[in-house]
């Protein structure tokens, strides 16, 4: 799975915003703020990648254990495909 | 972890005041830690339209008097990655007709990538097939479509060729037909065309829009040419259009007075962004929103602190956008009210900005012709608080 092309994840601030182009600004209206570790998640997703990578990538930079960064991951994936700014294998859903 | 979807436009056909709205936090946020966010790229200051009371449309023959050459459409592109880069994240481009520009669909294209929030103000005409589908593939944030008039004849008093106002409508229609794009249709009237608004506000309303009302016939700056100060509206006239403004915004009261812009309209984030720490007295530097947080670019590639401003300018193709910022900050702080503005009777109604009244100040000087401005404690209550801005 991975993030939908023209969603441009910026730091401005010290805020991370996700800022949609082309035909992704009529889909979402507007901007998507995501904090620290969902754009590290993010950044992850810009390119295709698995859960279990993901997962893996999380131990290796935060302190947690391997439950709560599966936990968090998921959380974050079904907020992400929620949201449609997946596509790929676990992200799809159609509109 | 958190994702937060943010809507702020599009999803009402009251956009403008959303589209505000949303600008106005953010921008709050990122002035609050030094950032610009804001800048605007005149791309072309020709038009296809010669509005009697527009204060920035220079036409060829002026142009070649005032000297300077146009930015290459490698000069924006370079400059929008710039203003990206120092944590810019709303440009509008504008005019002139920016659409006017026959590169404008390789500027247009390549800045739409850059991640950055995209106004384009447009009259309408220049919306053919072509460059609806340029706008269709990569859609603009917003788009500001200026109405001057509901007939063929008030836009020939326009110095529009023939069929300009049908092709400012058709414009129009090409751009309603893009899916939840955000439209703000406004009307600017002057003395030539105030009689048209309530036809002008039908015919869009026959397309679920709204227009929006503004009278700002500013003096011409940077070398343009005017009758602005002739045109603008009288006492009587003022009278006459809030009548109307009146009965059609009845339905939309609530909303209404946000709709003309005016006063007393003012929310909690720009207030706050009035109030930033500043040393400045009234009668020197700037202090609106405008000037504090984004940048102007004219056509010739020199940058002002707003579009009223005929100077300080500095040059971001030679000095990179950043410094050129910079160096604009520093120069603000010595702008200083004319003196003779000082005691004008008008200073607090519409000279409160400087570049603005810099700009009124040429010509009192030249001819001591007042500046034609109505002052509010002349106008009815009622009137007072509808159209003086």
């Amino acid at each position: 799975m991975r993030i939908k092309e023209d969603l441009m994840l910026r730091n401005i601030v010290g805020a991370w915003i996700v800022v949609p182009m082309g035909e992704r600004l009529l889909e979402y209206n507007g901007m998507l703020k995501v904090n620290e570790s969902g754009a590290f998640i993010w950044r992850l997703l810009q390119t295709d990648n698995s859960k279990e990578k993901i997962v893996e990538a999380m131990l290796e930079e935060y302190e947690i254990d391997e439950e709560t960064a599966t936990h968090e991951v998921d959380a974050f994936i079904k907020t992400l495909t929620d949201a449609y700014v997946l596509e790929g294998s676990n992200g799809s859903k159609a509109y | 972890m958190d994702l937060k979807l943010i809507n702020t436009f599009a999803q009402n056909k009251i956009i403008n005041q959303k589209w505000h709205d949303f600008i106005t936090q953010f921008e709050l946020a990122t002035m609050q830690n030094g950032y610009l966010p804001s800048a605007t790229f005149e791309l072309t200051a020709f038009c296809t339209l010669k509005c009697p009371m527009c204060y920035v449309r220079i036409d060829k023959e002026r142009a070649e008097i005032l000297g300077g050459s146009p930015c290459t459409a490698k000069d924006w592109i370079d400059l929008a990655r710039q203003f990206r880069d120092q944590g810019g994240i709303f440009l509008l481009l504008t005019g002139g007709e920016a659409m006017l520009r026959p590169d404008f669909p390789e500027i247009y294209e390549e800045i739409s990538r850059m991640g950055l929030y995209i106004s384009l103000f447009t009259n309408g005409t220049t919306v053919d097939e072509k460059m609806l589908e340029v706008l269709i593939k990569r859609p603009p944030a917003m788009v500001g479509l200026t109405i001057y008039g509901a007939s063929e004849e008030t836009y020939r008093k326009f110095g529009g060729h023939k069929g300009s106002f049908q092709r400012a409508i058709d414009g129009l229609d090409r751009l309603l037909t893009i899916p939840n794009l955000a439209i703000d249709v406004r009307f600017t009237a002057c003395s030539e065309n105030y009689k048209d608004f309530q036809e002008v506000y039908e015919l869009v309303a026959k397309r679920n829009k709204l227009v929006s009302f503004d009278f700002g016939s500013c003096a011409p700056v940077r070398g343009a040419s005017s009758d602005a100060r002739k045109l603008r509206l009288s006492k009587e006239q003022i009278k006459e259009v809030n009548g109307v403004l009146k009965e059609i915004y009845k339905p939309v009261a609530q909303v209404y007075k946000k709709l003309i812009g005016g006063i007393g309209n003012n929310n909690q984030e720009e207030k706050e962004i009035s109030s930033l720490e500043t040393d400045l007295q009234k009668d020197r530097g700037l202090w609106c929103k405008g000037g504090k947080n984004g940048v102007y670019i004219a056509w010739d590639g020199r940058m002002y602190p707003c579009d009223m401003a005929s100077y300080p300018y500095t040059f971001p193709l030679e000095q990179g956008f950043k410094a050129a910022t910079q160096d604009i900050q520093h120069q603000i702080d010595a702008l200083l009210l004319p003196e003779r503005c000082m005691s004008c009777i008008n200073k607090n109604i519409i000279c409160g900005c400087i570049p603005k009244a810099q700009n009124e100040m040429k010509d009192c000087a030249r001819s001591g012709n007042k500046c034609g401005y109505i002052p509010k404690q002349e106008l009815e209550p009622e009137d007072r608080e509808l159209l003086v801005v």
